[in-house]
């Protein structure tokens, strides 16, 4: 009889602990903002912590730093399970499926009471966070590429450094000249995991071609035109020549092109503003020269926006956040990207001349196509370029293939 | 027994049950949460058209399933997710089962080896995934550079080249794998009675007869137990073909668990990865029926 009153204790005892613990999870309260942010804000993060506290009495800042591998998913998965932070930021690329699935949440009166307008940034980027109803992101980064060489591998070469007037033609040219003995004149990535950079390497050939994915009102694809071929083909061309490296139907421009290029293994890639430092101070240390000069073809305009996701049901710290940051002498303290309000940009360490480029190439990028399918539609430029790329299938089948399965997913 | 007695005996049976009862609910009511929960959710799904972000669901019928069944890439990626999860099981139970029956042996630096085995298998896959992508590299990958010192031109871009990129991941996934099957090997070897092994020896049974006859038919149980769990694993497992290929080049390594999670989290289509899912499940059930009623028929025909 003692034995039983002790198992219905002890059971009573667990359900109670269990039911209890939920209670106690539940009643929590804090006026802590959440924000995500790319991980390669690691050295941002202490400064930005106590700079908001102090500017801000009564908030704390936590800053999440998440990986670029499946970061999108994660903040999908984080929203949907109610579990999303109060500021999220996100890749202009990310933004149109986000928007359409009403996973975000409207910014336009924010926007208006704070003096963040369209006038104020980089328009690309502030484009990307809107459709025909809504703003639904605040762009605080811009990037694009340009054109970075070693000068050394030129000098070697006895080759003239290219110029801001090069084009594809010259750039094809260039790479085949210096390919030679075990190093390479230029590097394409044509990774499936990581296809926004797939985009970043292949829409100079595509649009300095005069090519384009979708027709103007995004309801047929265009990679079939005669334009757009000869842009895959030139693209593909330097593959299949051999002028990059072998492994660039698996390489990306940040994990793989930019170590070869440290080494000297290539002659000139695709570079972004955040890689120009590192680049900068590795060539002084190892004793190469160096240049960069605007990218031919139309680049890609890219860049990251702060968002606040629909799990969001008080906006009172995701605004104080957002609306602290993108001050003009905040924004400009972070050293890790160049900023998208056009007068952060000549602040700080971003008035230097390093980055004159990246303003210059501003006036020579467009944004990819601004619709809920671009993410399946980058997944079939980047299966079928990766097919053409190792000759499974001709240029023009790809293209044929590439239209065929946008269509369906625009039909 | 007396009435009484009974009356007692089965009230105390109904108070120990009901206690039992208690300890175990948060377990069924946690299961019923984890699995039948998702389970129904996941069938419901791949019938409707699912709008975020509240899951708002509109019936559309058989509609995902049919755009699943239509597509034009499933047979490539049905036929990579098949491969990819029997040739691995192949591999990791052929390296599983030679590492087991190594380690019955005694010798010096046993306790290394034993270590060095399951280097692997503590490894994260992202870890793993990247350290078989350096050792494909084409251009500066180990591999490729003792080919070259062979015969150059065998040298190839092994996950570039869409005939060697799927058999090229799949030996990463058995090299990340086959420590699991080794350490359950060996707990499976050490069951088994050394007196049955002593006494085929007696009788003149060599190596390989010991082996064959011993050994195998004592692990048999256990070893379809370690299929079953290893299948399951292959089927659904993406993250290592994710990190090495991203399914590529083309769709060339391109399996059922990735399609599901890019039409989920990357296109949010959930109603068409449901169907996916759903037909994946049917296909693994197929499998297991088709298998227990042969293996239920031959242990039939034994005993008759």
């Amino acid at each position: 009889m003692k034995r039983n009153w002790v198992k219905w204790l002890c059971a009573v005892a667990v359900v109670g602990t269990l039911c209890t613990g939920m209670a106690i999870g539940a009643s929590a309260e804090d006026k802590e903002v959440r924000v995500w942010l790319g991980s390669w804000w690691d050295g941002e993060v202490e400064w930005m912590t106590q700079k908001f506290a102090e500017d801000n009495p009564g908030y704390t800042l936590s800053i999440e730093l998440q990986p670029i591998a499946n970061y999108q998913d994660n903040a999908t998965s984080a929203i949907l399970g109610g579990s999303g932070p109060d500021v999220l930021s996100l890749d202009t690329l990310f933004l149109p499926a986000m928007m359409d699935q009403g996973l975000l949440q409207p910014l336009d009166d924010f926007a208006a009471e704070n003096g963040l307008t369209e006038d104020k940034f980089v328009d690309t980027v502030y484009d990307a966070g809107r459709t025909e109803d809504a703003l639904y992101a605040i762009p605080y980064r811009f990037t694009c590429t340009s054109l970075y060489y070693n000068k050394t591998m030129f000098d070697e070469a006895g080759i003239e450094y290219p110029t801001d007037d090069i084009t594809i033609d010259g750039l094809c040219e260039l790479s085949a000249q210096l390919t030679k003995d075990g190093k390479y004149g230029f590097g394409i990535a044509a990774s499936k995991n990581d296809m926004a950079n797939v985009m970043t390497s292949f829409v100079p050939f595509l649009w300095g071609e005069g090519g384009d994915f979708v027709n103007e009102d995004i309801t047929a694809g265009t990679m079939s035109t005669p334009e757009s071929i000869e842009g895959i083909k030139k693209w593909v061309g330097l593959y299949l020549d051999g002028s990059v490296p072998e492994g660039c139907i698996n390489y990306a421009i940040t994990a793989d092109l930019f170590p070869l290029a440290m080494s000297g293994e290539i002659a000139m890639i695709p570079m972004g503003d955040s890689n120009i430092v590192k680049i900068d101070e590795f060539a002084q240390e190892n004793g190469f020269e160096w240049g960069v000069c605007l990218h031919p073809g139309l680049v890609r305009a890219a860049g990251w926006s702060f968002t606040i996701p629909s799990s969001i049901e008080d906006r009172d710290g995701a605004e104080t956040f957002i609306k602290w940051f993108m001050q003009p002498e905040i924004l400009s303290m972070n050293n890790t990207v160049l900023p998208a309000l056009k007068e952060a940009q000549n602040m700080g360490k971003w008035g230097d001349e390093l980055y004159d480029i990246y303003k210059k190439q501003a006036d020579q990028c467009k944004n990819a196509p601004q619709t809920p399918a671009w993410t399946q539609i980058q997944l079939i430029v980047t299966e079928e370029l990766q097919n053409a790329l190792s000759g499974s299938v001709s240029c023009e089948d790809a293209a044929a293939a590439m239209d065929e399965r946008i269509n369906e997913v625009l039909g | 027994m007396s009435n009484r007695s009974k009356k007692v005996l089965t009230t105390r049976r109904k108070r120990e049950w009901g206690a039992g009862l208690l300890f175990v609910s948060p377990s069924v009511i946690a299961m019923a949460c984890m699995v039948a929960y998702p389970l129904v959710l996941v069938l419901i799904y791949s019938f409707c058209k699912v709008a975020l972000p509240k899951f708002d669901l509109k019936y559309i019928g058989f509609e995902n399933i049919r755009k699943v069944l239509t597509s034009s890439q499933l047979p490539i990626v049905l036929k990579n997710t098949i491969l990819w999860t029997f040739v691995s099981l192949f591999i990791r139970f052929v390296l599983g089962f030679a590492s087991a029956l190594i380690l019955q042996v005694d010798f010096k630096g046993k306790t290394l080896f034993r270590i060095i085995t399951l280097l692997p298998w503590t490894m994260p896959s992202i870890v793993a995934a990247n350290l078989w992508r350096w050792i494909y590299n084409p251009d500066t990958g180990i591999l490729n550079f003792l080919v070259k010192q062979i015969n150059p031109a065998a040298a190839t871009n092994w996950l570039g080249n869409s005939s060697t990129a799927l058999m090229a991941v799949i030996i990463s996934y058995s090299w990340m794998g086959f420590p699991y099957l080794m350490l359950m090997i060996v707990a499976g070897l050490q069951g088994i009675p050394k007196e049955y092994t002593e006494a085929a020896r007696i009788d003149g049974a060599n190596s390989i007869q010991v082996f064959f006859r011993i050994t195998l038919p004592q692990l048999k149980g256990f070893l379809l137990i370690l299929t079953l769990l290893e299948i399951i694993s292959g089927f659904n497992s993406f993250d290592l073909i994710f990190t090495m290929t991203g399914g590529g080049p083309g769709v060339a390594t391109e399996t059922v668990g990735l399609n599901i999670y890019r039409m989920a989290f990357q296109n949010y289509d959930f109603g068409k990865a449901s169907s996916m899912g759903i037909l994946l499940l049917v296909l693994v059930m197929i499998g297991f029926v088709v298998y227990s009623l042969g293996q239920r028929r031959k242990a039939r025909r034994w005993q008759g």
